[in-house]
């Protein structure tokens, strides 16, 4: 450190940031010469609460880790306990849990992009792309009843069916976002001042980005084709059709690109699956979690979530450990950081998408 | 792209004892604290990503699970550790991500990595030292 360096906390609190976490930078003129990130501030001891919870109330609280990307969370623990339990969920289950796990990948998306908007200084962006994630919370919300936390699963399958009616309310709002959206990407993409904002800052290379083991939009972004739901599939995902969205060039225009990309095959997901969802029950009895260990792994809206589940045949689980996307991506700021200017860190921030309450669980 | 197959080379040096598939799509080997450096280095040369640390108190030892990713593949390594000792090391040179995961497994149950970081990540700064939120007995 010599004496033109300056320290520059950013965070907990600070403008540009929806939850508190901290980045220690330290500044020489306008550049980042290091950063350091403290978590930790909304640390709520999620994986110890659920040791003493039992298994189905387990799922209510590990879908409150995050609002945001709450079905992930649900979705992973579930088919952990019902992969050591041996129970089958009904085809039908794992088609509507996919619809509501996409509807929720298109929300979240949504919701990052307007902020990213917002923090580059484009606060008309970011209320357009609210009005269209507005359209998709109205069909979550018709279809389980909740705008967030939606609480559709249940160990062994779904709590409720899609009718007719319902599938017409989906298709209708999913349509009107996807217009909404069509209609702002040109800006997202092609508007010269929010490019400049966003091309070529906080570059990640495709070396850099695997050995930091980022994961998500943020691995997608560096050029690197790497989806759980299409490296190792779970619900319905291998019966339906979608691209994997992938980027090269590694700054937080390619990741922002990534995930409107995303939203896109999202609905292509969700279009196939009400049209093709098969008959059947909604969700098969599950009565004991017998001795044993499990790792589970979902594609969460901001990369790969993975829980591994510990039963000693009890009531409750001996041990859940969650280790949540954000984590290894808010690890790599430390490094994507350096070198950019100071004006550029929120940006550069926002562009990892950092969900600071599924981060500390 | 990694693939799992490649791992019959680390297993042939020692390694990796007890390698078998569980569960499509996901495997599971131990090795000992002594060797688990060694192995991230040569898991890293192959391309694998790593997932999590977990950390599991079962009495008088601690199981750690390393959770590797060989494109889709899962290989969960476990190492155990006398809870008397609760030391080992570090990997967080070779991957850089394991240096947050290997801070929270420290603060929650107390295990030293040697060589890595010591600094507060999840507690608060005034957390009593000596006092681990997810250790037993």
């Amino acid at each position: 450190m010599t004496e033109t360096t300056i320290r520059l906390p950013f965070g907990p609190y600070h403008l540009a940031l929806e939850e508190p976490f901290r980045v220690n930078l330290e500044v020489e003129g306008e550049r980042v010469k290091s950063a350091k990130v403290r978590i930790g501030y909304a640390h709520r001891g999620i994986e110890y609460i659920l040791q003493r919870r039992r298994w189905y109330e387990g799922l209510r609280i590990v879908e409150r880790v995050c609002s945001i990307c709450t079905q992930a969370h649900s979705q992973c623990y579930a088919q952990g306990v019902e992969e050591l339990a041996g129970v089958e969920v009904p085809e039908r289950a794992k088609w509507i849990r996919m619809v509501v796990a996409e509807l929720n990948r298109i929300e979240s998306h949504l919701l990052l992009l307007g902020v990213l908007a917002h923090k580059a200084g484009f606060d008309t962006l970011f209320m357009y792309t609210w009005y269209a994630r507005e359209k998709v919370m109205d069909a979550l919300e018709i279809l389980t009843g909740n705008r967030v936390q939606y609480a559709i699963n249940v160990l062994g399958g779904v709590r409720r069916d899609i009718d007719g009616d319902v599938k017409a309310v989906i298709r209708d709002k999913l349509s009107e976002a996807v217009r909404a959206l069509n209609r702002y990407e040109k800006t997202f993409l092609h508007d010269r001042s929010l490019r400049s904002r966003l091309s070529e800052v906080g570059v990640l290379t495709k070396e850099e980005a695997r050995r930091l083991c980022v994961v998500g939009p943020v691995l997608r972004g560096s050029g690197v084709e790497w989806d759980i739901r299409r490296k190792d599939p779970y619900l319905a995902y291998s019966e339906v059709e979608f691209d994997v969205v992938v980027r090269d060039e590694g700054d937080a225009y390619a990741r922002a690109a990534v995930r409107l990309g995303e939203v896109h095959e999202s609905a292509k997901i969700i279009t196939q699956a009400l049209e093709r969802m098969p008959e059947g029950p909604i969700s098969a009895p599950l009565e004991r979690v017998p001795q044993g260990s499990v790792t589970s792994r979902v594609e969460a809206p901001r990369g790969e979530l993975l829980y591994h589940i510990v039963s000693g045949g009890g009531e409750t689980p001996e041990r859940v450990k969650i280790r949540t996307p954000t984590l290894p991506n808010v690890r790599a700021l430390e490094y994507i950081l350096v070198g950019y200017q100071v004006a550029d860190v929120p940006v550069i921030i926002g562009s990892i998408d950092p969900c600071i309450s599924c981060e500390d669980r | 792209m990694p693939s799992i197959t490649d791992l019959e080379k680390v297993q042939a040096i020692g390694l990796l004892s007890g390698f078998e598939k569980i569960r499509p799509r996901r495997w599971r080997g131990f090795t000992t604290p002594e060797n688990i450096r060694l192995l991230a280095e040569h898991l890293r040369r192959l391309g694998a990503h790593l997932s999590a640390i977990t950390c599991i108190d079962e009495g008088s030892e601690f199981v750690l699970i390393y959770h590797f990713d060989f494109d889709g593949e899962l290989l969960n390594v476990h190492v155990r550790i006398p809870k008397a000792i609760a030391s080992l090391l570090s990997i967080s040179e070779i991957y850089p991500a394991a240096d947050f995961y290997e801070r929270e497994v420290s603060e929650m149950f107390g295990i030293v990595f040697e060589g890595a970081r010591r600094e507060r990540l999840l507690l608060p700064d005034d957390w009593p030292s000596g006092e681990y939120p997810l250790r037993r007995w």
